[in-house]
């Protein structure tokens, strides 16, 4: 099977984070929390431990006096409606947390009820090193 | 007065967070698992910000202590609130506990 690089669907997964962003809060700002990087441990392990998969973390802010807890739910709400399976994990570290996948993505959405920030980390499928 | 939080992944056992905490900041390590994730924080934090004004991650790489047990993030005073809850967002990204000592 051709493997293809870690960073093939990125710019597709940025832009449907746009796409959910947009339809939870619209007009918000979506910022850069974490710069992409390359990460190379789980989920590559077994036989793909020699790929690696790239993580992106984005951030907006809930709007009207909203907490980033409320909009958790919404925002997996909208990956779900485009296709992605959601999880909710359980209370992380005081955060509110859901998981989203699809076959190439991981989506890890998280707000705290003592904030506006909702934070969406990326993941996507364990490929070949960018070049 | 150095200023400690400490992450490592659940699952401890019966062990509360305030009793591994001690046994970690008094170097048993293996009181906690090995855990992929908690090389994942490190590297993440590292991304976040190279170059750790005020704070030090321990354990230092090439201290020959194992590094997949725990990190300890190390600030010379007490950190500003919007640091620690980013730090409570990487460690809740890589499925970490995250637990501060002084506030107990």
């Amino acid at each position: 099977m051709e493997v293809e690089p870690a960073t093939s669907r990125l710019r597709e997964a940025l832009a449907l984070i746009s796409e959910v962003v947009a339809a939870v809060a619209p007009g918000a700002a979506i910022t850069d929390l974490l710069p992409g990087r390359v990460a190379r441990s789980q989920p590559c392990g077994g036989e793909a431990r020699d790929l690696v998969y790239y993580r992106v973390d984005r951030q907006f802010q809930a709007r009207d006096g909203g907490t980033g807890a409320d909009l958790v739910a919404p925002v997996a709400e909208q990956f779900a409606a485009r296709g992605f399976t959601v999880r909710d994990p359980g209370p992380s570290g005081g955060w509110v947390s859901r998981t989203a996948v699809t076959g190439y993505l991981g989506v890890t959405i998280l707000g705290a009820p003592d904030s506006p920030t909702v934070r969406i980390g990326l993941d996507t499928r364990c490929g070949l090193p960018a070049s | 007065m150095d200023y400690w939080l400490l992450f490592w992944r659940p699952g401890v056992g019966e062990l509360t967070d305030a009793q591994v905490a001690g046994r970690l900041r008094a170097g048993d390590w293996q009181c906690v698992p090995a855990s992929d994730e908690v090389g994942a924080f490190r590297r993440d934090l590292i991304a976040s910000d190279p170059e750790w004004p005020g704070m030090a991650l321990l354990p230092r790489s090439g201290s020959g202590q194992p590094q997949d047990r725990y990190l300890a993030v190390v600030f010379g005073s007490a950190p500003a609130a919007e640091q620690v809850r980013d730090l409570r967002y990487v460690a809740a990204r890589n499925r970490l506990r995250m637990f501060d000592p002084q506030a107990g």
